[in-house]
């Protein structure tokens, strides 16, 4: 097809990507433009002769393709998805592509914005110039953030579903799979270690497979870890974070792969280090790796004629390739001579121009030629070109190592990072350690590998000799990148392409003393963009340390920090995994109306339409809730006796059994922690129950007394999802129960705070006569998996009295009508039991228990709060918990509205019972210790009236619970 | 996510676990301790740099309390135990 | 006597599985389809624990031997025993052998403090069958589930999905006990882990 060829597209390539077969269609910026299969948007768009692809962050400048991987400039969105790169997402047949960077608009320069952020564009221009006037702020601001671009999200779409993660474990997990990662993961692999190979391409090879050199140089080393039983190679997959004990951080399609490996091998390999010139952002300026990616891997020559300027043999490589192909190339090598392939290329005919380095490009919205600058006369030679690619140095890929604990330090004779110190259980390989020699390479990778899967516990120790002979290959390495990072052109000065930072801006910022390194970041967001400074970095260290006068070794570098790679949040978030607990009698209650609200991880009714009705039923005939969220725990053993003893503040060791006690249990500080009842259920066996919310805090609790001291004679067991329990109650439960038992209900045969092992409707459960409702009820425990056949069968027992389910809210209202508290809702932690009105229950003649020396202590010197119940007098007012008690005082500069807090209100409900509005609140002791004590509560800017109430609202003598 | 040697069931990953503080054994008998011994078992931490002795919990595994000797400078865990009478 | 149900009873009704009497229970009649994983119901199972000092002793001597390490597991007359620590095992059995099991466990017990609850009652489970089983746990537990790592004949507790939950390599696939509350939510998120795995 004609329309998908371009000027562009060379002839096919050796292991291309794409299938030229298979032509698609695409339309990017609203253009149309045709690709193959598998081409990405980049080598789309560079073999259809696109240069403008984005336009810059600040100063909304041309910008093409540039470098290989995660930048600003290479952020697109595609339909519904945001934030992805175009040299890395694959065009598909009719995908709708923009890019993220060209708002408000890609082809036109708006001038105004533009010209105003050339002319005050500078750094800091947003805290010191735009800021001002205060007022117009806000519009400057939606101007630069609409022209700043990032996608726009659509939040109803369901583009981020399918989601999930995975966990993935290894003795050994290589990271970069280029020669040296395919050769430590098979060494790894061939001395026992299981392997995990990842690399971000979707290829194997690393740069010899970017720069087209064929599989013969390697040999046996795809193959091998493909056919590897042992090595799990996994292509296309980001590792952004190294954390401690061989945790890795890896995002692959939509998975999240969380990977604990015994041992690490870092073959990042080296990015490509671009010197700094005058307009070295424009269009056509490129990076030689991407050149040669584009060139060897989608059959595109991304510029006419092409200058390459270089100081080591990698330009050549590239020139030699792009001749081969038609390409019109010009070298600019700084160096005075070259080695074997320079003069392979020259003979071929490739220009060059030794000991010149580039001072500017040229051209207005792209590139139309360079400046070179000789080094030993300093003349000044011009030229035309297209493209012009930099190949003049080399940073170890150091950011994953670094987070893993490598140290790397500056080698002034090589002007790279070098590795200086490896973590535990850590291992490099390649590129990344400075080496640049293929032979060299493979030895340092055998060695990583074997070394690998011995710190992870398989295989032997490599030999010394080995060790010997990578120690020689690494010293014979000679410098690779070029002494020079910047040339001194006219013209605007890029250090970092992500947030547009120039040279000038750097040099301001120094001079206004943020001249360390990691202050310079911070200010310049210098390294903070997607491609995280790894084209940057490394030039804005020398830049500072020339800037300042120093070494690049005491300039020193910023801490690298995951993620390295950008990611997506729902990767983190992953499968949507929120557990949720049901009763098992919970479709029932939904399928009777419930209105469902969630209480820690349970979902329990809150009611059940009619509140009122449901109070009103339990109080006048029966009523049922389901309370089987209770923390619910078997205590075994001789030893129980002393340890509840210990545990509550009251006693326990004398309960005979068959009888149910109420318990608070404190913490160290006297501080009420949880409470319930227990029963004696046998000599040496009791069931306590616990608070739904405190059911895990508590079993943990005692546990951890058990385990560290006090555990003679006893074992504790969770049996809270054992046993459904529903409380029947109010004045027709026993009516309704002796229904479905033959067991004697009687007052006198089971009392009050007794508990009974008994049939219930046929079912074996566990009755215990307590009274939260201050009715007399049967908290019936059955066995969860026969549950709902005894709900059901209390309900249609039930029918005759109008029995009615009842859910939190009428159990709340039931509850404070008898003025009993709820812990951790009308306390908090700061409540001691004499705080909370509780002091019946402290029995501090006992020997000890926890939190008896602070509750005595506090019983000695009084308490200067007190939890007491009140009545509203103001009518018709329910003021909500949490409200404040107020009293009148002078207006003061401490008081300035004359009023000072006293107190709260910590539970507040209308008794459909009394008709009165009761609750419980938070008073100093001299006014809660009042009978009738008036006081005032603050609601909506007004004082309401109340007035303190001692003990119980209703049934103060606890006639009807005992009945 | 650092790995944890459950001395029961070996190492796990930090999120099944709870910390439980720093080993803090209760005097045995409170009501004869001063207050300032009191108020240091209770209130006071060390909060040291360096390697400290902590209680951590199983949570999701076998349920046991035990103690580790952690750094807290290097997240380094140096052993683990269960508790014993000493 | 009345029937037991699994926790996933009501769900199982709706998506109009048939149910049939298994000793006691309800169970789900599940479908035989050949998928790479299939997620089944297995609620009905006996889950009994063991406690004490001499829990091992005591172990041996019903069962004639006791699993010597956390993990391991044993096996006697369709009962598998796995060590939970040196004094707590976990035994776990097919369905309607959990009553009369814990009585027998009782009586031989005697007045020795060994405690034996069972839990049967408390506990829901999942069976993960199929070529693609050990991806779908990997996605929801952090145990390496290579069968080097965690063989056939083991059990572990770990987190399942973010909830405690006992796990057994069977034969015939994984077997996930948790608390019987959490059973709806751990059907539905190892469904959707099995489909996003396959």
């Amino acid at each position: 097809m004609d329309d998908v060829k371009s000027s562009y597209r060379i002839s096919e390539r050796p292991n291309e990507l794409i299938d030229r077969s298979k032509p698609i269609q695409f339309t990017f910026e609203g253009r149309a433009y045709g690709a193959f299969v598998g081409d990405t948007i980049a080598s789309a768009l560079a073999a259809n002769g696109v240069r403008m692809v984005a336009r810059s962050f600040k100063y909304h400048r041309p910008r093409g393709l540039r470098a290989h991987g995660h930048s600003t400039d290479a952020m697109v969105q595609i339909g519904e998805r945001v934030s992805e790169s175009m040299w890395l997402v694959q065009v598909e047949d009719g995908m709708v592509v923009t890019s993220a960077q060209t708002a408000p608009m890609y082809e036109d320069r708006p001038l105004s914005m533009v010209e105003q952020l050339d002319r005050d564009g500078s750094i800091g221009v947003r805290y010191k110039t735009l800021i001002h006037p205060r007022s117009e702020w806000n519009a400057r601001e939606q101007l630069m953030r609409e022209g700043a671009g990032l996608g726009e999200l659509d939040e109803a779409s369901d583009v981020d579903s399918g989601y999930s993660k995975r966990y993935l474990h290894a003795d050994v997990a290589v990271v970069g799979a280029g020669p040296a990662g395919m050769r430590a993961a098979l060494s790894a692999a061939d001395a026992g270690a299981t392997v995990i190979l990842f690399d971000e391409n979707r290829f194997l090879g690393g740069h010899l497979a970017i720069n087209g050199l064929s599989a013969t140089q390697c040999p046996g080393l795809i193959e091998g870890v493909q056919a590897h039983s042992r090595v799990d190679v996994r292509l296309n997959a980001l590792v952004s974070g190294v954390f401690e004990d061989g945790w890795l951080f890896v995002t692959q399609g939509q998975q999240l792969l969380k990977v604990r490996a015994g041992a690490t091998v870092f073959a990042t390999g080296a990015e490509d280090q671009p010197q700094i010139f005058a307009n070295n952002d424009l269009p056509g300026v490129m990076l030689g790796s991407a050149v040669a990616r584009l060139l060897h891997r989608y059959g595109v020559a991304p510029g006419g004629s092409t200058l390459i300027a270089t100081a080591n043999e990698d330009g050549w490589q590239l020139a030699a390739a792009l001749h081969a192909v038609g390409v019109r190339v010009t070298v600019a090598d700084e160096r005075a001579s070259g080695g074997v392939l320079s003069e392979r290329a020259i003979a071929a005919g490739v220009m060059v121009h030794w000991r010149c380095v580039i001072q500017a490009a040229t051209g207005n919205d792209a590139v139309d030629g360079y400046q070179l600058k000789q080094l030993d006369t300093g003349t000044i030679r011009e030229g035309a070109c297209s493209c012009i690619a930099l190949c003049t140095g080399w940073a170890p890929r150091y950011d994953l190592p670094y987070l893993a604990g490598c140290k790397f330090s500056y080698d002034d004779a090589r002007h790279e990072f070098l590795p200086s110190h490896a973590a535990a259980n850590c291992f490099l390989a390649g590129r990344v350690t400075g080496v640049h020699s293929f032979d060299a390479e493979l030895l340092q990778a055998e060695l990583a590998g074997k070394s690998a899967a011995h710190a992870a516990g398989i295989g032997e120790a490599p030999d010394a000799n080995l060790v010997a002979r990578v120690a020689a290959a690494e010293s014979a390495q000679t410098p690779r990148t070029s002494s020079i990072y910047r040339t001194e052109g006219t013209g605007k000065q890029f250090v970092d392409f992500d947030k547009d930072v120039t040279v000038t801006d750097v040099r301001d910022a120094v001079t206004e003393s943020f001249n360390s390194v990691e202050l310079l970041k911070r200010y310049t967001k210098i390294s903070t963009g997607p491609s995280q400074g790894k084209w940057s970095s490394a030039a804005t260290i020398r830049l500072l340390a020339d800037l300042n006068g120093e070494t690049v070794a005491q300039t020193g570098k910023t801490t690298s920090r995951a993620p390295a790679r950008p990611i997506k949040l729902r990767h983190l978030a992953g499968q949507m995994l929120e557990p949720v607990r049901y009763t098992p009698v919970h479709h029932w209650h939904v399928a009777h109306g419930a209105e469902m609200m969630e209480a820690g991880l349970w979902m329990r009714p809150r009611d059940y339409g009619d509140v009122s009705a449901e109070i009103s039923t339990v109080r006048s005939s029966v009523g049922i809730i389901d309370v089987s969220t209770l923390g619910k725990i078997k205590l075994t053993g001789p030893g129980v006796p002393a340890l509840l003893d210990k545990l509550y503040i009251n006693s326990f060791s004398k309960l005979k059994v068959g009888r149910v006690r109420y318990g608070i249990m404190c913490n160290s500080e006297g501080v009420i922690i949880d409470d319930g009842v227990t029963a004696r259920v046998a000599e040496n066996e009791w069931y306590m129950s616990t608070t739904s919310g405190g059911a895990g805090s508590v079993y943990e609790w005692i546990q951890w007394w058990v385990q560290s001291g006090w555990g003679d004679g006893v074992h504790v067991t969770s049996v809270t999802e054992g046993r459904a329990a529903f409380n029947v109650t109010g004045p027709r439960a026993r009516d309704l129960l002796s229904q479905l038992t033959d067991a004697d209900l009687s007052n006198s045969a089971f009392p009050y705070m007794r508990s009974r092992d008994i049939a219930i409707s046929g079912v074996d459960c566990r009755v215990l006569r307590i009274g939260f409702t201050g009715e007399l009820s049967y908290e019936v425990h059955a066995p969860s998996s026969q549950s709902l056949h005894v709900w059901e069968a209390i309900m249609a027992a039930g029918e005759q009295y109008g029995i009615k389910p009842f859910g939190m809210e009428a159990q709340r209202v039931l509850r404070l009508e008898k003025g009993h508290i709820i812990v951790g809702h009308d306390t908090d932690p700061l409540t001691n039991p004499l705080m909370a009105n509780q002091a019946w229950a402290v029995k501090l003649n006992k020997d000890d228990f926890l939190g008896k020396r602070l509750i005595w202590r506090a019983s000695e010197r009084g308490v200067k709060q007190k939890l007491v119940g009140f009545k509203m007098v103001t009518p018709d007012v329910v003021p909500e918990e949490g409200l404040q008690i107020v009293k009148q005082v002078e207006p003061s500069p401490s008081y300035p509205i004359g009023l000072r807090i006293i107190g709260w209100i910590a539970s507040c409900k209308f008794s459909p019972t009394l008709g009165e509005v009761i609750g419980l609140c938070w008073l100093p002791t001299e006014l809660a210790e009042q009978v009738g004590q008036a006081f005032s509560i603050r609601r909506n800017g007004e004082l309401i009236d109340a007035a303190t109430h001692h003990g119980a609202f209703y049934d103060v003598d606890g006639q009807r619970l005992r009945s | 996510m650092i790995l944890i040697d459950c001395p029961n069931c070996g190492k796990r990953n930090q999120q099944e676990f709870r910390y439980g503080g720093e080993y803090n054994p209760r005097p045995a008998k409170p009501m004869d301790a001063s207050d300032a011994e009191w108020a240091d078992y209770v209130y006071l931490r060390d909060n040291k740099h360096g390697t400290q002795r902590e209680w951590w919990y199983h949570r999701a595994g076998c349920q046991a309390w035990f103690l580790a000797d952690r750094s807290t400078a290097t997240n380094t865990i140096h052993s683990t135990t269960l508790w014993t009478k000493s | 006597m009345t029937q037991r149900l699994s926790p996933l009873h009501v769900v199982q009704k709706r998506a109009n599985l048939t149910h049939k009497d298994q000793a006691g229970w309800l169970i789900a009649v599940a479908e035989n389809d050949a998928a790479a994983v299939t997620v089944s119901d297995c609620s009905q199972d006996s889950n009994l624990q063991i406690e004490g000092t001499h829990a091992a002793d005591f172990v041996r001597n019903v069962f004639g031997s006791v699993p010597q390490r956390t993990g391991a597991v044993i096996s006697k007359d369709g009962i598998d025993i796995g060590q939970l620590a040196a004094t707590r095992y976990i035994l776990r059995g097919g369905a309607g052998a959990d009553r009369d099991l814990a009585e027998r466990l009782q009586i031989a017990a005697g007045s020795r403090h060994i405690t034996i609850t069972n839990q049967t009652d408390g506990i829901g489970g999942l069976h993960i069958v199929g070529e693609r089983a050990a991806v779908v746990m990997s996605m929801l537990c952090g145990l390496d589930f290579a069968v080097t790592a965690f063989p056939i004949g083991s059990m572990r507790v770990s987190s399942f999905a973010k909830v405690r939950s006992t796990i057994w390599h069977t034969p015939s696939g994984y077997r996930i006990y948790a608390g019987r509350s959490y059973l709806e939510y751990l059907a539905t998120v190892t469904q959707e882990a099995a489909t996003l795995a396959t």
